[in-house]
């Protein structure tokens, strides 16, 4: 058995290691460091206080934590590898879904669990409605302008949503200025997101070059 | 042959001279490019709409007033628009070149390393500065082309203007020294949430943020600065300070590296971080020296004495009998003014201790009421302080805890041209203080005359009692279904002239305490 | 025919790189040259599937891959070593070809020996374990040339793939790619002429979007013959062609 051989091993079970390839290159074990950090973050904050009502400036503290967890999915979704990646076969698509949705998962249950038995303003249920949605713009974003930037995306809508909160908007595209029953938030939240994961599963982060 | 004096030998050559001019010259070349090609550019357009959205529509809801319509700005929220932006693309600009994998092709050049990031930070510090002042200066050019009353406060301007450089040269610090691509979003999310608590922090030390809440800071924005006294540079010179003291402190350390010079140069980016927190330090014990005083914040170290003499103005002045005096800055209030307060004006005017001039002074305390007044001196003269702040405006920082968000009915131009706005908030904490001071409120018989003057001058009972509430005022007014409240009933039933009649020829009894229930008419 | 290309066209907004190409070719090395910006790279990209052509039609493999179906069969048969290589710092070679061995859906068994054999035959075994970002610019392009034939394609498309490799590397490579040539069609863009002389059946010359010659290398440098400027034959024949084409 050659050196390679022995370093590559006998491995069987491909699904996971493809899965496990594919994270590793989007940076996903940082993400989730990230995201945990997050968590803890909106742990403090509830500690401390920050957010101690309903109001709009304490929805305006939670959703600029929900704006950090939502970057950090969005960026996740840039691709080191270029062209020599996208002539592969169709397992891309999947796995690019596959990373959105767990890191989006991750995102809204690092949060939950960060808020747990906590008060959180506009409520847990909001929490899970607002993260998936601005997710959606994020990766969204992605497809637009390159994962690298794609935080911009989050972080512009988050100043529309906070302007939104301050001075009452009702429209249902700026659903984290609703609250948590309103159905049609819940509805443009998932919009966004069924459209950025799809976006970003077929095709991809746009090609920024060198600086993608 | 022309003779060429020689220079001196020996003699030191000007700083322009000691700078190679081919540093100058790829310098500025850097810098156009990076100009036409900054990242920052990008974000121009997002923190336009963020700053036309919140800063701009607040400010214009404002009453037309240089004082009152930069309330907005000296809060500090044209750079809560801005800097979320500005950190995130200097972040991202500074993480650039690991990024793309040049690293080392730059960090080889001639041109010292700390040189080129530089540039590439000035470009990017540029085009947020650039940005910032655009938007400012429409807002100062449509403030003005409104004829506002007042003279412009250029001090936030400045200290704005700083801040957004300040964050630049942070965040691009930060994604060179941290080149993830999870750096920019985070830095621009954590800029946007340190802005965030210092808004719901009452610290003195918060006082160094570039963004002030008007609930919880120590020393708000006042809405009369600049009118009444001169406006007080200390605070924003403190804040320059230290915004200025982060910024070198950041570029400095971007210097301070193995790969960005020689050892001189290196030495010289230390220098210069020292010297940038030098200045953070300075300005952090500074401002734990500083008081606040009615005028604003003083910082005895940095403090002009002639600051606090008042300005000289002409005042002018309203009404019939007794005149209402503003700075002629709210002239056009005096109208509205004058028809709300007439009524008690009308009631009490002639009579023995009654003020003989309303003047309007500056507003005292940080979180004064709408309106507030006193009558002091000999002849008496009321003194009302107007707060034409925020009142209609977007609500902008958290909101106490425990209130609900105001909900706007309309502009606060509107609001203060309103006979029945400014009647029922300014004429019940006027009428308090001088009929408290006219009649007393001590006994049933005082409080029944208050009551029936109050009723007469058409003052909303219910405000009166807010206005108590609120600040403090010693006016008790007596409870319905008692014999003070049904002689207070009586009172105001009166004709003005027999009413007028009485206070004239009892009024100095009534104020002794030597007139009972049973003796009114 | 593994590829069939009949005018094809590719426009980036005004400019169009690739301007009515007709290309037939099957099994052995087929050698794409041309001066700088004459089109060859978006050439192999509409190859390699990545970009769409704006006109024309393309075959490969015998396959349409303007349908999702197909295209997805020849991306399983595909190798493709793009001009700028893109890689993770933090994986190792191995883990490197073999996620892309993953991606390309070779059966689960066959991955670990693809892989192993793919990191050996481009000489990089004895540094399989080591992340790329400790590699030297000529390993990393040995590293991408393992990705690209890791899934044995019958499509190989190499773009500028002896950039950056030692005189020794580039004869291993060359060797290798008339080795590949015999079950496969490779496509080799390059400029550096003598790769062509030495490993390629077949050659085209591309200028300004269109293939200005197409023959065998011997035709080239026949073309050469009293003309043109160059060191060697094969030069002597690139420049006669572009000369021709230019006047």
């Amino acid at each position: 058995m050659t050196g390679t051989a022995l370093a590559v091993g006998r491995r069987r079970h491909a699904g996971p290691r493809l899965v496990r390839l594919h994270l590793t290159s989007r940076q996903v074990p940082g993400g989730l460091a990230l995201l945990a950090g997050c968590a803890v973050l909106l742990r403090v904050a509830l500690h401390l206080h920050w957010m101690p009502d309903d109001g709009a400036a304490a929805r305006q503290t939670l959703l600029l934590i929900e704006c950090a967890a939502a970057s950090v999915v969005a960026v996740a979704a840039r691709t080191p590898f270029g062209e020599s990646e996208r002539a592969t076969g169709p397992r891309l698509p999947v796995l690019r879904l596959a990373a959105s949705l767990l890191l989006t998962a991750a995102a809204a249950g690092s949060l939950a669990l960060g808020a747990a038995a906590a008060r959180v303003p506009g409520g847990a249920l909001g929490l899970l409605r607002d993260v998936p949605g601005l997710a959606g713009i994020g990766l969204i974003a992605a497809a637009a302008l390159g994962g690298a930037l794609a935080w911009t995306g989050p972080l512009a809508y988050t100043v529309l949503a906070e302007l939104a909160l301050m001075d009452g908007w009702r429209t249902p595209w700026t659903w984290p200025a609703r609250p948590a029953h309103d159905a049609g938030a819940w509805w443009c939240a998932a919009l966004a997101f069924a459209a950025g994961t799809a976006l970003v599963a077929a095709r991809g982060p746009r090609d920024t070059g060198g600086d993608g | 042959m022309s003779a060429v004096p020689a220079p001196a030998r020996g003699g030191r050559r000007p700083l322009g001279r000691r700078i190679p001019d081919v540093w100058t010259r790829a310098g500025g070349r850097l810098l156009r490019l990076e100009l036409r090609r900054n990242t920052m550019m990008w974000m121009v357009p997002l923190a336009l709409l963020a700053f036309w959205l919140d800063t701009y529509r607040s400010s214009m809801a404002l009453s037309p007033l240089w004082s009152s319509r930069t309330l907005i700005l000296r809060q500090g929220a044209a750079v809560d628009d801005f800097a979320p932006f500005a950190v995130g693309a200097a972040a991202w600009v500074g993480g650039r070149d690991r990024r793309r994998g040049i690293v080392e092709q730059v960090d080889i050049t001639a041109l010292p390393r700390w040189a080129g990031r530089a540039a590439t930070w000035a470009a990017t510090a540029g085009w947020a500065l650039g940005a910032y002042l655009a938007c400012v200066g429409f807002l100062y050019g449509a403030i003005a082309w409104q004829g506002a009353a007042g003279s412009p406060p250029w001090w936030p301007v400045v200290v704005g203007a700083v801040a957004l450089v300040a964050c630049s040269s942070l965040g691009f610090a930060l994604g060179v020294l941290v080149p993830s691509r999870f750096t920019a979003p985070l830095a621009a999310v954590a800029t946007a949430l340190v802005l965030r608590q210092t808004l719901r922090s009452g610290g003195r030390y918060v006082l160094l943020s570039p963004v002030a809440s008007p609930a919880y800071s120590l020393a708000p924005p006042k809405p009369d600065a600049g009118v009444f006294y001169p406006y007080l540079p200390d605070l924003s010179l403190t804040q320059l300070l230290f915004l200025g003291g982060l910024a070198v402190a950041a570029l400095g350390a971007l210097g301070v590296q193995a790969v960005c010079g020689a050892a001189g140069l290196r030495r010289l980016a230390a220098a210069v971080t020292a010297v940038g927190l030098a200045s953070c330090g300075t300005a952090v014990a500074l401002i734990g020296t500083a008081r606040v005083e009615a005028n604003g914040v003083v910082v005895p170290a940095l403090h002009d004495a002639a600051d606090d003499r008042p300005l000289t103005y002409t005042p002018v002045c309203g009404g019939r009998r007794i005149r209402i005096c503003l700075h002629p800055v709210y002239q056009a209030y005096l109208p509205t003014l004058t028809a709300a307060l007439d009524p008690l004006l009308r009631e009490v005017a002639g009579l023995p201790g009654a003020p003989v001039r309303v003047d309007q002074v500056a507003l005292s305390g940080a979180r004064a009421p709408l309106a507030g007044a006193d009558v002091g001196g000999d002849p008496p003269v009321a003194h009302l302080a107007l707060d034409i702040g925020y009142d209609g405006a977007m609500w902008m920082g958290p909101s106490p805890a425990g209130q609900a968000l105001p909900r706007r009915c309309c502009t606060s131009e509107q609001m203060w041209t309103s006979v029945p706005y400014v009647t029922a908030e300014v004429l019940p904490p006027v009428a308090g203080a001088i009929l408290d001071r006219l009649v007393g409120h001590a006994d049933p018989a005082q409080q029944a005359v208050v009551e029936g003057l109050l009723r007469a001058s058409g003052v909303p009972l219910d405000s009166m009692a807010s206005a108590a509430r609120i600040d403090g005022s010693p006016i008790g007014l007596p409870q319905p279904g008692t014999p003070a409240h049904a002689a207070g009933e009586r009172c105001a039933a009166l004709s003005a002239n027999a009413r007028h009649a009485w206070l004239t020829a009892h009024l100095a009894d009534l104020r002794g305490g030597r007139v009972t229930l049973e003796q009114l008419p | 025919m593994n590829i069939e290309i009949t005018d094809l066209t590719r426009r980036f907004g005004r400019t169009r790189a690739v301007d009515g190409v007709d290309l037939r070719t099957g099994t052995g090395v087929f050698g794409l040259l041309g001066p700088n910006g004459a089109g060859k790279t978006s050439l192999l990209r509409m190859l390699a599937t990545v970009i769409p052509p704006s006109s024309g039609s393309m075959r490969l493999l015998d396959l349409d891959p303007a349908r999702h179906g197909p295209r997805r069969e020849i991306r399983r048969r595909l190798g493709y070593l793009p001009q700028n290589l893109g890689y993770y710092p933090g994986f190792t070679v191995v883990e490197f070809v073999e996620y892309f061995a993953l991606l390309k859906e070779m059966p689960p068994r066959e991955v670990p020996r693809a892989v192993a054999a793919a990191v050996e035959r481009v000489g990089l075994g004895d540094r399989a374990k080591a992340k790329l970002r400790t590699l030297s610019g000529g390993m990393l392009r040995r590293a991408g040339i393992a990705q690209a034939i890791v899934n044995e394609p019958r499509l190989l498309l190499f773009d500028e793939p002896t950039a950056g490799l030692d005189p020794e590397q580039r004869v291993e490579f060359r060797s290798l790619l008339r080795e590949l040539g015999r079950t496969s069609t490779v496509v080799v863009s390059t400029h550096l002429v003598e790769d062509v002389g030495a490993a390629c059946a077949e050659v085209a010359l591309m200028h300004q979007g269109r293939i200005a010659f197409q023959g065998t290398p011997d035709e080239l440098v026949a073309r050469g013959a009293g003309h043109g400027t160059g060191d060697a034959p094969l030069e002597r024949g690139y420049s006669a062609v572009l000369a021709a084409v230019r006047v």
